[in-house]
């Protein structure tokens, strides 16, 4: 028997403008699974993949609402028409990540409703919210400067399952910012020493450790089962390697920096904000940008930035308050100043965009996006190492040296007789070098001196020039036989 | 306090204040004169939503007169090549549970329909539906999204107990997926 089916304006665009169409069938059934024969977009457009309607789509057999799958199988009668409507509804962002079965799957114990008596007091958050957070699994990439606050804060408020990721170990200049770590932790991996901080804190948590470092081929078993990633982490490739993870896996990303006396903070949700390529499409070319390591930062800056990032993290577990998504949060700590700045979705992003071009972490090579790999074209830096350097200067070799650090950093320590020529004025002072005798240049790492070498090539320097690998660092343990020998 | 370096040129700020007066930090004129110019600005093909007449006052009134409950509604008008125009507006009925209100909002399809044959026969088509957020950010939820239909317009509107605070407007790139994308929001005055 012939029925009509009556479909929306706003659905024709799947049925090629037809309002109504004829259709035969004996049951709701047959009707649906002839209509997506006949016009066969409506299959992929309106049905899930378990084959019931898409939310936005609802089912009526004349005043009667029959959308779900159940009620398929009535028999039509004569004279029945079925309407195709949209179904048009919506609500409050204020839903929490963790879903209610989880919450209903966990209960708190006397223990626990002593220790988080401040959050069940709280309206906002409550038994349910702490429930929330006890439910929810965060992925924390990095346990050092950002890390501390944040792993400490998650810790202590009770989040279900954490998990670190980092691969490095402590060492003794971590400890002015890094509060995670003790003394006692220094030459220990950084994941270990975090994991018996967490211990003290709250010794029922589930904690997992990773001492790892996040590559393009680890990135997604890392953070898959997780509900929130967190990133602490110091370099551009694995900010756009975890961002783009968590685009493509439809995670919410809680996004750190800092930088000197500069802090920034933002929530990434892939659905329905911005994620980092749309804030930041392209790095900065390598070696501009120093780490802390190189850059310094003030103590208690991550320690700010941090506990905002794991606010924002209870945030979004517990569902509710004013979230960073679609803003940036940006702080100045020597000023004390701060600014919400919106961010807006980049609709010609490359992952989160209309017509995005990159489906797998796998297929980008962040390496070469982050200016990592050094071009063949290139003429490699040569460069000598500390004890060569003084080797030759025991032996009296004639040579240059040249200081590129900033004055601050040369007040530490310094080799009094060498040249000193801020990278800015190399070009222009290129004659106040002899090209006959090889010309060495120091910074405190070793990479502005690589900076500074290609600036004088391409500036058209012909002289030998050599980059003392490991900068200041390196040298600094060596004790010279003489005192002249610092000249 | 100094105003932040403007590193970003596609971050911008919109702003409403109280009474439905609604402005634009990046638009230098209100009227339409000058709207073929921003996309290519800022290099980025955002769709236009546009309120003709008064539709967007009426809008904000619905939703001040709706809070602390959600309101929702029909946008009625036209398509035109890039942009949605807003000519008439038609208020519809929250239809969620009564103690829901505050936080989700439905319209009952057989309403839909009766809005959408009168449009069709008064030579309207439906551009999109607005709902109101009290309390809230403008921004879409999962569930915003999970409902909303390729090809029409989604202003939401932030409300509290002062007024409109923000409206923003979002469509969706595809039936499958959860990816929505802003629109840009402007009026115009008269009809064109």
């Amino acid at each position: 028997m012939k029925h009509s089916v009556f479909i929306s304006a706003t659905l024709r665009g799947f049925t090629n403008r037809n309002s109504q169409v004829q259709l035969e069938g004996e049951t709701i059934r047959d009707l649906l699974t002839n209509l997506k024969e006949e016009y066969p977009e409506t299959g992929p457009a309106l049905f899930e993949e378990t084959g019931g309607l898409r939310p936005f789509v609802t089912l009526f057999r004349n005043q009667e609402n029959v959308t779900a799958q159940a009620q398929w199988d009535a028999v039509l009668q004569e004279g029945d028409t079925l309407l195709l409507l949209p179904a048009i509804a919506g609500g409050a962002p204020t839903e929490s990540v963790i879903s209610d079965d989880r919450r209903k799957a966990v209960s708190l114990d006397d223990g626990e409703i002593d220790r988080y008596g401040k959050h069940l007091m709280l309206r906002e958050i409550g038994v349910k919210g702490q429930k929330r957070i006890k439910a929810a699994k965060v992925v924390i990439i990095g346990a050092g400067a950002l890390g501390s606050p944040v792993i400490q804060y998650l810790a202590a408020a009770g989040v279900g399952t954490i998990r670190v990721v980092d691969f490095d170990q402590v060492s003794l200049s971590n400890l002015q910012n890094q509060v995670i770590h003790r003394t006692r932790d220094v030459h220990r991996p950084k994941v270990a020493s975090a994991k018996d901080t967490i211990k003290d804190i709250n010794p029922k948590l589930q904690i997992e450790t990773l001492n790892e470092k996040v590559e393009a081929d680890n990135i997604e078993g890392i953070i898959r089962d997780f509900d929130v990633v967190v990133d602490c982490t110091d370099n551009y490739k694995a900010r756009y390697l975890i961002s783009d993870a968590c685009v493509l896996l439809g995670k919410p990303l809680v996004f750190g920096a800092i930088y000197q006396y500069e802090g920034q903070v933002s929530v990434f949700d892939g659905v329905q904000g911005p994620c980092y390529r749309c804030l930041f499409p392209a790095p900065p070319p390598s070696g501009l940008v120093p780490t802390c390591a190189e850059g310094g930062a003030i103590s208690p800056l991550p320690g700010i930035v941090g506990s905002i990032q794991a606010n924002e993290v209870l945030k979004l577990l517990v569902g509710g308050g004013e979230s960073l998504v679609g803003k940036l949060l940006f702080l100045d700590s020597w000023h004390l100043r701060s600014a919400i700045l919106p961010v807006h979705k980049n609709a010609a992003c490359p992952i989160c965009g209309r017509t995005p071009s990159i489906f797998g972490v796998q297929d980008f090579d962040y390496e070469d996006f982050c200016g990592l790999k050094q071009e063949d074209s290139e003429i490699p830096v040569e460069g000598i190492g500390a004890d060569d350097l003084a080797a030759r200067i025991e032996r009296g070799e004639p040579m240059t040296i040249v200081d590129v650090r900033e004055p601050h950093e040369r007040a530490i320590h310094r080799f009094p007789n060498a040249l000193v020529i801020p990278i800015g004025q190399l070009a222009r002072r290129q004659k106040e070098l002899d090209p006959e005798v090889d010309t060495i240049f120091i910074c405190k790492e070793g990479k502005r001196s690589i900076l500074a070498i290609n600036t004088l090539r391409e500036a058209g320097y012909k002289g030998p020039m050599y980059n003392l690998k490991g900068g200041m660092d390196a040298v600094k343990d060596i004790i010279f036989s003489h005192e002249g020998a610092w000249l | 306090m100094r105003h932040p370096p403007t590193l970003f040129p596609h971050i911008q700020a919109k702003k409403l204040t109280g009474k439905p007066e609604v402005f634009m930090e990046r638009c230098f004129c209100k009227s339409l004169r000058f709207s073929w110019l921003w996309p290519r600005l800022y290099g980025r093909e955002e769709t236009m939503l546009v309120f003709q007449d008064h539709t967007l006052d009426q809008i904000c009134a619905h939703a001040l007169r709706a809070y602390p409950l959600e309101c929702c509604g029909v946008l009625l008008g036209r398509r035109a090549a890039g942009q949605r125009r807003v000519c008439q507006v038609v208020p519809a009925q929250n239809r969620a549970g009564p103690h829901r209100q505050r936080t989700r909002f439905s319209m009952d399809p057989l309403d839909f329909v009766r809005i959408e044959q009168q449009a069709e026969k008064a030579g309207w088509e439906v551009v999109g539906f607005y709902h109101s957020h009290p309390d809230c950010e403008a921004r879409p939820s999962r569930e915003d999204v999970a409902h909303m239909l390729v090809g029409c317009s989604y202003p939401i509107l932030s409300v509290d107990g002062g007024g409109c605070r923000s409206i923003r407007s979002f469509e969706r790139v595809s039936p499958q997926g959860l990816s929505v994308q802003p629109e840009t929001i402007t009026t115009q005055e008269g009809l064109l």
